[in-house]
């Protein structure tokens, strides 16, 4: 896969970082994407999104301080790099182009009929 | 804390990074006592080994992504070399035994063609077929080109990169900067680079190491069936012989002939990368000078295509 091309996974983790904002590490972003796909993605499946973004430099990460309810160990947290959240914009732009005036309801209607 | 537990843990702490294993140990730690929390004991700890096999599971796939995509034309190198490996080693047992099919039983055919197809699966999933011929199609034309045409196809699409992505992006850098800042990215982009090519051709080596021991375990569980099955005719003891020979010599063949001279070639082709970067950066110090020709003609006979 090219390195501005965008899987459905690596947008939505992309727009879970940008949500979470300064709170955006591994379980978090985990959480949020189980929760606003309404599916339960592994801790697993994350990190190898994560892993798969930061080397195509859309996104950085870096340690923060440890934290008891983590037995101790530091958290790594994400947030988007310029790059990144250009080509987020134009995903999202390209997908509101797409969809602007287009009305599901005729379809649906022509479906049940 | 149970066994179970200790164990996802060590095997986490074994494969992963030390950046890695900070984090995800650290995260791993934090679910589990919000699942507990939640659901209880039971579930949580059912929780912990799944998201600790997953976690194991993606740092392993990471770890063949990088090092089955090498980076461009080296990765069309490693495919190049393994299948001229591979043809000559079949080549040599053909000439020494008449025929290679004497030794390989329909089961080491099966485990080939699966790690073929498996290999050529994961290639087109991960979209490195396109890159490698594009590649191989790069190399051809830089090669068939003349000192001057290749100068020039070598400076054709210059981009600012400190990580010598594209190498004609260093000469932006030094006409943006200044030859001071130029230098201090550059050396940082050769330290960067060199530490990069170092892990990558880590995997490889211990790769190469592994199908050593691989040979030697196969050969023992080969030794141990040849035992329990001492009373059997010679028919069978000598194909049962016969299989743990031809694990062994799999697994040597696996780790000498293919993939310790692909480590091999890295290394070379790492090194020739780095002395070329450092060729180019003496000679940016210097701005009174024009660069001469010959470094860009060194430059582009090495060209590789990192971007």
């Amino acid at each position: 896969m090219g390195r501005d091309n965008l899987g459905f996974l690596e947008e939505a983790v992309m727009l879970v970082v940008v949500a979470l904002g300064d709170a955006a590490y591994g379980v978090r972003i985990r959480e949020e994407l189980s929760r606003r796909t309404a599916r339960d993605y592994s801790l697993g499946a994350t990190y190898t999104t994560l892993d798969r973004l930061h080397d195509k430099e859309l996104l950085t990460s870096w340690v923060g301080d440890p934290s008891p309810e983590r037995g101790g160990r530091a958290k790594r947290f994400f947030k988007l790099t310029d790059r990144g959240r250009k080509l987020l914009d134009e995903r999202i732009k390209a997908r509101q182009d797409l969809t602007q005036g287009v009305s599901l309801g005729p379809i649906l209607t022509l479906g049940r009929a | 804390m149970s066994a179970l537990h200790s164990m996802a843990r060590a095997c986490i702490a074994w494969l992963a990074s030390e950046n890695e294993r900070e984090d995800r140990l650290g995260d791993l730690e934090e679910l589990l006592g919000a699942v507990e929390r939640k659901a209880g004991a039971r579930a949580a700890t059912r929780r912990y080994l799944r998201e600790a096999a997953a976690i194991c599971l993606s740092i392993i796939q990471r770890r063949i992504r990088r090092s089955i995509t090498n980076g461009g034309l080296d990765m069309a190198r490693i495919i190049l070399w393994a299948a001229l490996s591979v043809g000559g080693v079949f080549l040599f047992l053909h000439l020494g035994g008449g025929s290679v099919f004497v030794y390989m039983q329909p089961f080491e055919w099966g485990v080939m063609l699966a790690a073929m197809i498996g290999f050529a699966a994961a290639g087109r999933r991960l979209g490195a077929w396109p890159g490698i011929l594009a590649d191989l199609r790069r190399a051809g034309e830089v090669g068939g080109h003349s000192r001057l045409a290749r100068r020039a196809a070598y400076l054709k699409k210059p981009e600012p990169s400190a990580e010598f992505a594209h190498l004609g992006g260093v000469f932006a850098i030094a006409e943006q900067v200044g030859p001071q800042e130029a230098d201090r990215q550059i050396a940082g982009g050769i330290a960067l680079f060199r530490e990069k090519r170092r892990q990558r051709l880590g995997v490889v080596e211990q790769t190469a190491r592994d199908a050593y021991a691989g040979a030697a375990i196969a050969g023992l569980f080969g030794c141990v069936h040849i035992m329990e099955n001492l009373e059997e005719p010679l028919m069978v003891l000598g194909h049962l012989f016969g299989g743990a020979l031809s694990a062994v010599f799999f697994g040597v063949i696996l780790g000498r002939a293919v993939i310790a001279p692909i480590a091999s070639q890295l290394s070379a082709l790492h090194e020739q990368q780095a002395r070329e970067m450092e060729a180019l950066r003496l000679s940016l110090g210097d701005r009174d000078r024009p660069v001469p020709a010959e470094t860009f003609d060194v430059l582009a006979s090495g060209l590789t295509s990192y971007a």
